[in-house]
């Protein structure tokens, strides 16, 4: 860990990473396989409040700090890329956002979220937007304090204990965010979309046909920004994630390296192999430090930027990290009897559902343009 | 001039191995220190236990004639030690064994002693004794020196010291007795194993084998081998946590250190956790498939082969020897 | 009841152990440090005890250097209500019965029911300072303990030996240390860590405790110094036939290792 931690950060980390360790690592492989979670599973990640990290003690949460956040994603992402994005897209899409909206009716379900009842997703991405873009094919209309929906969404991460979705649509020409939940009627939840990492994550889209709900949790200019900063917020998260990715690979390479012996001595002590170990450390310490300066920044703006920093940088690491140690795995690493390819498949998801690489250079470019500095 | 004492009790009525390696560890440092050898036993020894005791290097042997004391207890056993202490020059030696250990703390703090547990060796100049003990569950080892005029404790575990050999001297043999106190412990039962198998701490032969014995029916040609050849069969962590073996019988880092004679490890790649808890072993022999299983750094005898084609054979093999002895005799 | 739990920093198991350039110590450098494995289960029975005794408590006691406050704090989520933590400093000596006596003058106020630690502590592997501490305190000792249960004024208790199990009553007050086997240390939850923040260190001085003249008595070895265990001899690899290797096996058994 490259920067100073206080007491609770460091033992938030170590107990967080011996659970994921000890409790998490072995369920990997099979929710992998089956692209199922298993109720024990959920169990363990709420009975450690890990469903409302930061969310307020008030509604049930621990009230932890950025750092510890991304501390927690990146010990949970060293054991199971899958349940560590779920995770991250229900306290960073669907948690933060609330917590930022204050919507005074929406305390009971903000509990529910927070203790791990239900877990929340985000819709709002669709096939002709971009996750940071305001392009919302998705209506909504108001009538009698209540709010109809038309519309579909995209790539929605939602898990079987999903329970609420935070929906982005188009009210009166401006965004807004609304509170739907599972069970309303006209709302069609897809099944699982089979991706090629964080299988069981349950990706899938949504179809809205005047689905009906009273809570509009933000209009307009406020609801950008909600979206906007749950967003990077989310990608800060991914960041992490993948940190943890690269740290098992580093680990699991090492390992690897100091026992395997060809022509008669340990792979380690090969350059080339050295070569590909030194990588995989340097983008660790890279983007841990990366995220932890994103994460004691108080200013929003310059927030903004060092995420952008942190999205770029972790989304071309981790892939290149996870190859590393499939080459140094040699044969063994393109088997699938080994775990090292599962953490290729689980790295890329810091570009595919991260938005993409040119979406965090797009909103670099823009501070440029507009006459601001990096 | 410092006297020594070998503290030794029987296991249920039997004489256990450690203690006549006690003796020979007592014997081995008696010059070094200048002092006589007293053996305290505690509870009453049969004539034939008495008698395999007389010439094995103790000047002396006292014994509790106190059926009390026929069963470990620390409060009273503290006691009878403690009443038989003179002075506060001496060398105590212990078994290292769970309850050598704890009585060995209690003594320690009773007598203010310098105490060393788990002596693998020692060195002597000059009446300066410097005890070798393992630390980091033996990945090093440090050298420790009792304080002059101070009592010293020692432990030491079963199968570290060879056990002592008859010499032709007698030791004077003096009877005492206890005043049983009331002890605040009790013991109401020891609850041992089924079949009487022989733990792994205790064994100087260990049969031990990992994820190559594949499931738990197989650990049977393991059980086999171990009765030819007296041994003990232990099991790697992993073996364990499958539920394979019962955890008494985990080698390594979070299980038992052992030290046998002879360790055949089956099967056992050699994780670095499971090396610390036998590599003093005496003799190993491993039986791998891959050539290049960590476990053949520190073996003795490298066997790069399939342990179900390996184990039969060598079993079959050691048993006719052993009936050959036998007819023999 | 008010249980005591002794809790101890250690490096973590996976610490690859390197001596210094002189040989002298262990090379501390990027060291993990853990709370030792067999004082969780110290600390995860004291407050399971307490749990299912309403009204009890338990205290978190330890000695070390500053950074062992994390221990005690992470004893402290897990459920411990306070902790006592002695400085490790201006002592005469390492030994062992230092700390004992330390930590008997520390907890001596307290009038415990319940003392438990951990069987041993995975850095010196001594187990030396349970049975100390029960002679400082004068309460009766049990080691190696992998079931605990508490009835009025005494505990039932199993514990294991070489092969087998003791199954022991003790009278209560008395002290205890815990083997692996006798629960499941719990992972604190994120609420339960952060309210150990509220919970309360005291801090004590060896000086507080005792004089310079007992500790001094207390310091009874002097270490001369520490190395790496020996390098195996290099030994013989068989590879091919079956029967053949069995043949050698039998060979080596008998001769070399001549076993019986």
């Amino acid at each position: 860990m490259p920067l100073a931690l206080t007491e609770e950060q460091s033992i938030i980390r170590e107990t967080i990473g011996k659970f994921a360790k000890e409790e998490l690592l072995a369920l990997a492989k099979g929710i992998d396989a089956s692209e199922q979670i298993s109720p024990e599973a959920y169990s363990l990640l709420t009975g450690l409040n890990l469903y409302g990290i930061f969310a307020s003690a008030e509604s049930g949460g621990a009230e932890l700090d950025n750092l510890s956040y991304l501390l927690i994603m990146e010990e949970i992402g060293y054991a199971s890329g899958t349940l560590a994005l779920i995770l991250a897209a229900h306290n960073s899409l669907v948690v933060y956002p609330l917590m930022k909206a204050l919507h005074p009716e929406l305390k009971s379900i903000q509990k529910a979220l927070a203790q791990g009842t239900a877990a929340g997703a985000l819709a709002h991405l669709e096939t002709d937007s971009d996750l940071l873009s305001a392009c919302l094919k998705t209506q909504a209309q108001e009538s009698a304090g209540e709010y109809l929906i038309n519309g579909e969404k995209t790539m929605v991460i939602a898990p079987d204990n999903t329970g609420y979705y935070l929906v982005s649509a188009q009210l009166n020409q401006e965004p807004a965010l609304f509170l739907v939940e599972k069970s309303a009627p006209g709302l069609t939840i897809g099944s699982p979309i089979p991706t090629i990492g964080a299988r069981g994550a349950g990706i899938r889209n949504l179809e809205f046909h005047n689905v009906k709900t009273p809570y509009c949790v933000a209009k307009g200019s406020q609801a950008q920004e909600l979206i906007t900063d749950s967003v990077l917020h989310y990608f800060l998260a991914l960041a992490a994630i993948n940190a943890g990715i690269i740290k098992n690979c580093l680990a699991s390479a090492t390992a690897y390296a100091k026992e395997r012996k060809q022509f008669g001595q340990k792979i380690i002590n090969f350059p080339l192999v050295q070569n590909h170990i030194i990588k995989m450390a340097e983008s660790l310490q890279v983007i841990q430090l990366l995220v932890h300066q994103a994460a004691m920044e108080t200013h929003p703006g310059a927030w903004r930027q060092k995420v952008a920093y942190a999205r770029l940088y972790s989304g071309s690491a981790g892939i290149k990290s996870a190859i590393s140690a499939i080459q140094v795995h040699g044969g063994y690493g393109y088997s699938k009897e080994y775990p090292i390819e599962r953490y290729f498949r689980d790295a890329q998801m810091v570009q595919s559902m991260g938005g993409n690489e040119e979406l965090a250079k797009k909103f670099l470019s823009d501070v440029l343009i507009s006459g601001g500095e990096l | 001039m410092r006297k020594i004492y070998v503290v030794n009790w029987l296991k249920d009525g039997e004489m256990p191995q450690v203690n006549l390696e006690l003796l020979e560890a007592a014997k081995s440092i008696k010059t070094g220190l200048n002092g006589s050898i007293t053996l305290l036993l505690l509870g009453k020894p049969t004539p034939e236990q008495l008698n395999s005791l007389k010439n094995r290097g103790a000047d002396e042997i006292r014994y509790f004639d106190t059926p009390e004391l026929n069963q470990y207890n620390l409060e009273t056993y503290t006691q009878a030690i403690s009443g038989e202490l003179e002075g506060s020059e001496y060398l105590l030696i212990l078994p290292g064994t769970i309850q050598g250990k704890e009585l060995g703390g209690k003594l320690s703090a009773r007598h203010t002693a310098a105490y060393i547990p788990d002596v693998l060796n020692f060195t002597s100049n000059n009446g300066e004794v410097v005890f070798i003990r393992p630390i980091y569950a033996g990945k090093a080892r440090t050298g420790l020196k009792g304080k002059a005029g101070s009592p010293w404790i020692i432990t030491i575990r079963p199968n570290t010291f060879a056990p002592a050999q008859e010499t032709g001297t007698e030791a004077k043999i003096e009877v005492k007795a206890y005043t049983p106190q009331n002890s605040r412990i009790k013991t109401l039962e020891v609850i041992k194993p089924q079949t009487a198998t022989l733990d792994v701490s205790e064994a100087k032969v260990i049969v031990s084998g990992g994820r190559g014995m594949k499931e738990a029916e197989h650990f049977k040609l393991l059980e086999e081998l171990a009765q030819v050849i007296n041994g003990a069969v232990g099991a790697s962590r992993m073996a364990v946590d499958a539920g394979w073996r019962d955890h008494q019988a985990q080698v390594g880092q979070t299980g038992k250190i052992v030290t046998p004679d002879l360790y055949l490890a089956c099967g056992i790649s050699g994780a670095i956790q499971h090396l610390v808890g036998m590599s003093s072993s005496k003799y190993i022999v491993a039986i791998n498939k891959d050539a290049e299983a960590p476990i053949f750094e520190i073996a003795s005898l490298s066997v790069v082969g399939d342990v179900f084609e390996i184990l039969p054979g060598l079993t079959v093999e050691l048993k006719k020897i052993k009936e050959q002895q036998l007819c023999a005799k | 009841m008010k249980i005591v739990a002794l809790v101890k920093q250690v490096p973590d198991t996976e610490t690859k152990i390197k001596l210094t350039a002189d040989g002298k110590a262990l090379e501390t450098a990027g060291i993990k440090y853990v709370v030792n494995p067999y004082d969780e289960f110290a600390i995860e029975e004291a407050v399971r005890i307490k749990e299912k005794n309403s009204g009890s408590t338990v205290i978190a006691v330890g000695m070390g250097p500053e950074r062992m406050k994390e221990a005690l704090r992470t004893a402290l989520a897990m459920g411990a209500d306070e902790g006592i933590y002695i400085a490790e400093e201006n002592l005469p000596g390492k030994d062992g019965l230092i700390t004992a006596r330390l930590l008997a003058e520390a907890i001596k106020s307290l009038s415990p029911d319940l003392v438990i630690c951990g069987k041993q502590a995975i850095d010196d592997d001594e187990g030396r300072v349970g049975p100390a501490l029960s002679h400082y305190l004068e309460l009766p000792f049990v080691a190696n303990v992998t079931k605990l249960t508490v009835e009025s004024g005494k505990l039932n208790l199993h514990r294991e030996l070489e092969g087998r199990t003791e199954v022991m009553e003790v009278a209560l007050p008395a002290v205890v240390s815990a083997q692996k086997g006798l629960n499941e240390p719990r992972y604190p939850s994120l609420i339960n860590i952060m309210q150990a923040k509220k919970k309360t260190i005291n801090e004590l001085k060896p000086e507080q405790l005792l004089s310079n003249d007992e500790l001094n008595k207390l310091s009874t070895l002097e270490e001369t110094g520490l190395n790496l265990p020996p390098a195996r001899e290099k030994g013989r690899k068989l590879q091919g036939d079956p029967e053949q290797m069995v043949k050698e096996i039998v060979t080596f058994l008998t001769e070399t290792v001549k076993i019986s």
